[in-house]
């Protein structure tokens, strides 16, 4: 467990590398992509789930999505909203998004320039996840950090030592960012 | 700086991540002779020679199905990494194709029926697998709609050749055999070992894209889209497991008991490690039919290449037959029964080819002083193959002083001592480099040098007396 753990912990930094070889393969088409990411917007303004929500970043390209998350109650994130940013594959569903933190975040899962360790962004995709599914996982992540693996070991060793200086760093790092 | 360095981790790293492994172009290949994966293992391990010999005699053909190894190592997506279900997919279809257009059209509307059960029991949302299953079926309707047509064939072949589409079909048959699974927890759950049960199972082996089939997803699959239809799964395991034919295991389990002939339609996999290919039946012949009732573990007589008596006749015998004088003492001619009809040319061609080679030889031969080299140290490119060297050995005591080396006489005497079949076997380096060796690259009959146990035992006897001569020394 520990050892598969910290093999994602390793392999976080290459997503964008790893993304740019995923289109070299011969996978779904870019109208089949297109359709299921209609499909899976649609689902999300029919019935959205509570604290997340996205939406296409802009008209003309559907592969790319911007994403928020309402920080859970009773966590130090309570009150704060986080954007993301999903990149979709041209074979999704049957490899993941690319998903980054673009508002600045204090977490042992995720890094400096928001990248992310969960591991169902990872090995363990399958094509039965969808963005909500990613968003509901992410939104309880933040309440329940996996810090076998952390990316900011910092922030692990305080979440379980110092929760008043975890909360402060949680403070100091976030800044809500315009819209892009 | 260490990036600048062409040889470096990160420039071993970024070319690793660009590399694409050569894959066959198609998914799913063309229907052929399964002799072709007889040839294929030829020069494998024996275990796989005498099996892929048996193949052809039990099944008939073929059909290429795409795998790829390359994938799991890099943890890259692949959605090509599902041969087993496009194996059976493919199958399926095509077993249906047979059965006919209103069997089709039943079994669409079986599987519309189930789609209340991926979501009731598989837990999957509607929207999420409707393109699949939609996609799927309409396949299969498309499909079906030239039922009894050649059309038919074809166009299946052209839909399972599409990459796209066939990874929402295949991942249509994972969602199907992961709700059955679920289903059926109660069955399923002792088989898994870890505490997340079959529900765990099912997400992070079955709906895992780039995951290959198990013994329990084949299962599911087998009971979800088969066995309803009355189609059997027979499996024919290519490893090196004893015995001189592939093991062959049918699924459901009870059809393993019954014969053939009492089974609904049976769809074919030949399993290597990996790797599911499709096999097939031909309608065969009243023998083959006698062979499956009486054992289906016994009809390696079919194909046995090395027993045609054939083979040698047309191989070995021209060769031979280069040897001047030969042809007299002749005693492979009995096997050469299949080519009765060539040998009157032989022997005038033979005979004329032996007077020229036979008269320039004296001087080349070495003087009588050193008796026990001469076959050997004559020996030049321009020679004829010389005959075995435990022969040559041999005759030299019995004949020293024989000045003429090919002689009748000689050849006879050979005949009787040793037999025909390894004209071969000379090792003099001279001979070895010489295009008379087939193993040397100029040679009309190239074929490599192959290690044997045997050799290797001469070899090492041989080592052992000379290592003690020279101690002695």
């Amino acid at each position: 467990m520990n050892a598969m753990a910290e093999e994602n912990a390793n392999a976080a930094p290459a997503i964008p590398a790893s993304k740019q070889g995923n289109n070299t393969r011969p996978g779904p088409d870019s109208q089949s992509v297109t359709k299921r990411l209609q499909t899976e917007l649609m689902q999300l303004m029919m019935s959205p789930a509570p604290g997340v929500s996205a939406f296409p970043t802009s008209d003309d390209n559907m592969l790319s999505w911007t994403a928020t998350i309402e920080g859970p109650e009773d966590t130090p994130y309570t009150g704060l909203t986080m954007k993301l940013a999903f990149e979709f594959p041209s074979n999704y569903p049957y490899a993941p998004p690319t998903v980054l933190f673009k508002t600045p975040i204090y977490h042992p899962n995720v890094d400096f320039s928001g990248r992310i360790c969960l591991d169902i962004l990872k090995d363990k995709w399958t094509a039965a996840y969808n963005t909500q599914t990613v968003l509901l996982s992410l939104q309880s992540l933040l309440g329940e950090p996996n810090n076998s693996s952390p990316l900011n070991g910092e922030a692990a060793e305080l979440w379980d030592n110092d929760p008043a200086e975890f909360q402060r760093k949680v403070t100091a790092r976030h800044k809500d960012i315009d819209d892009e | 700086m260490e990036d600048q360095d062409p040889h470096g981790m990160a420039a071993q790293q970024a070319a690793a991540k660009e590399y694409q492994p050569d894959l066959p172009n198609y998914l799913v290949g063309d229907k052929m002779p399964s002799s072709a994966i007889t040839e294929e293992y030829a020069k494998a391990d024996a275990t796989y020679v005498e099996k892929t010999i048996a193949l052809p005699g039990q099944y008939s053909h073929y059909r290429p199905v795409q795998g790829d190894g390359n994938c799991g190592w890099r943890g890259k997506f692949d959605p090509s990494k599902t041969f087993s279900r496009r194996s059976i997919g493919f199958a399926y279809f095509e077993k249906l194709i047979e059965a006919g257009g209103a069997q089709i059209e039943s079994e669409c509307n079986r599987l519309i029926g189930m789609n209340s059960m991926l979501t009731d029991i598989g837990g999957y949302a509607f929207e999420l697998y409707e393109d699949w299953a939609d996609d799927f079926i309409s396949c299969l309707r498309e499909v079906g709609s030239h039922a009894g047509t050649p059309m038919a064939h074809a166009l299946l072949f052209q839909k399972w050749n599409d990459g796209p589409a066939t990874a929402g079909y295949i991942y249509y048959m994972r969602l199907l055999a992961a709700t059955y699974l679920k289903a059926n927890a109660d069955t399923y759950d002792p088989f898994i070992a870890d505490s997340a049960g079959i529900h765990g199972y099912c997400q992070h082996s079955i709906e895992m894209v780039n995951r290959e089939i198990e013994h329990l997803g084949i299962t599911a699959l087998v009971n979800v889209l088969l066995k309803p239809v009355n189609m059997v799964l027979e499996i024919a395991y290519l490893d090196r497991s004893p015995g001189s034919q592939v093991n062959k295991y049918r699924l459901p389990e009870e059809a393993n008991n019954l014969s053939e002939s009492s089974l609904g339609p049976i769809i074919y996999l030949l399993y290597r490690p990996d790797h599911y290919d499709i096999l097939y039946r031909e309608p065969q012949p009243l023998s083959i039919q006698v062979h499956r009732v009486n054992s289906v573990s016994d009809n390696a007589g079919i194909a046995p290449i090395h027993e045609d008596p054939n083979a040698f006749g047309a191989m070995d015998l021209a060769s031979l037959a280069m040897i001047p004088g030969f042809t007299e003492s002749m005693p492979i001619r009995p096997s050469n029964v299949g080519h009765q009809g060539k040998m009157p040319q032989h022997d005038p061609w033979v005979q004329s080819f032996a007077m020229p080679v036979s008269t320039p030889t004296p001087p080349m031969v070495a003087p009588p002083s050193n008796p026990s080299l001469s076959p050997h140290s004559a020996m030049g490119p321009s020679q004829p193959p010389p005959p075995p060297s435990e022969a040559s050995s041999g005759m030299m005591t019995a004949a020293p002083e024989c000045t003429i080396r090919f002689s009748a006489l000689q050849y006879q005497y050979d005949g009787g001592n040793s037999g025909p079949v390894e004209p071969f076997q000379v090792t003099t380096s001279t001979f070895k480099n010489s295009v008379w060796n087939r193993a040397h690259f100029g040679n009309p009959d190239f074929h490599p040098e192959e290690w044997s146990p045997e050799d290797e035992n001469m070899d090492g006897r041989l080592g052992v007396a000379k290592r003690r001569g020279s101690k002695r020394d």
